[in-house]
């Protein structure tokens, strides 16, 4: 994980615990803010469902990584790599040059094996958490379907889509998400020397 | 570092002399990190027994130090250095001073 977080060239400290949990909790204000605009304007438009998961996108890139190059948490797969990275030597295209200056450097992208069995138990919570909330769904309409009155409706289409949109936002920021909030504060590289 | 008898092991359960060795022969944790190719961090978590090591990451830190990996880590409260390799305690305590 890294200790800074850059947005715009801003460059903010986030070694504390306390930062990034404050973080994650603004950062899912935010989306839960949209989702909710989202869910009680038109939630089976699909141009504001697909804005909303463009939120997502944006939030996952720029500030929680994971699934993209930058944010905090480095690149989940070994995969995901930039084009170039900023160790190679300089491209001879201007166009180039600019996207190699704006890349990262390889021992950025580093994950070690601490690191990946932390993103492995970070996973396997996001997936409890993502089964136990869809068994809680299901409970409910369950519960809703008999009634007390045995009164009897099925699930709206704008409901269904309004939860699966909701689902896709915990499945592609969850991870992160407990990353963030679970690691320990991080020392200075020259801490214990 | 948890190479006393009385310090708890961390979450790993496991107790290490990684910091003694590291001081003893004057690397940082950047420089061990960089040759066992972790990050720095990980070494931090390491010596404070928050980390139980794969094995490949054990045995390296074998090599790197040349010894065997269970002068390293160990499930039991280790020794100091000293007192493993000359056998005796050089400083007697209160009790068997009394005594």
């Amino acid at each position: 994980m890294r200790r800074e977080l850059t947005i715009g060239g801003f460059r903010l400290d986030m070694s504390s615990r306390r930062r990034r949990r404050t973080l994650v909790v603004l950062v899912y204000l935010f989306l839960s803010g949209t989702l909710a605009c989202v869910g009680l304007w038109a939630p089976s438009n699909l141009a504001n469902c697909s804005l909303f998961l463009f939120a997502v996108f944006l939030a996952n890139r720029f500030v929680f990584g994971g699934r993209s190059t930058r944010g905090l948490v480095q690149p989940f797969s070994p995969d995901l790599r930039p084009i170039w990275f900023k160790d190679d030597p300089p491209p001879s295209s201007a166009i180039d040059r600019w996207f190699w200056r704006r890349s990262p450097s390889r021992k950025d992208l580093q994950t070690d094996e601490r690191d990946e069995r932390r993103r492995d138990r970070a996973h396997y919570l996001a997936y409890r958490v993502l089964a136990f909330l869809t068994m809680l769904v299901w409970l409910l309409f369950a519960i809703v379907r008999k009634g007390p009155q045995g009164s009897s409706f099925g699930i709206s289409f704008d409901f269904a889509l309004f939860a699966s949109v909701a689902a896709a936002m915990l499945a592609m920021t969850l991870p992160q998400a407990i990353l963030l909030w679970t690691e320990p504060d991080m020392e200075a590289e020259a801490a214990g020397d | 570092m948890n190479d006393t008898p009385d310090k708890a092991p961390g979450e790993s359960g496991l107790y290490n002399r990684i910091a003694v060795l590291r001081a003893e022969r004057g690397i940082s944790r950047q420089q061990l990190a960089d040759a066992m190719d972790v990050n720095y961090q990980t070494i931090g978590f390491l010596e404070r027994g928050d980390y139980s090591p794969s094995l490949k990451l054990a045995l390296g830190l074998g090599e790197y130090f040349g010894l065997p990996v269970e002068a390293i880590f160990s499930t039991r409260p280790l020794r100091a250095l000293s007192e493993q390799v000359y056998g005796t305690r050089s400083v007697p305590t209160n009790r068997e001073e009394a005594g």
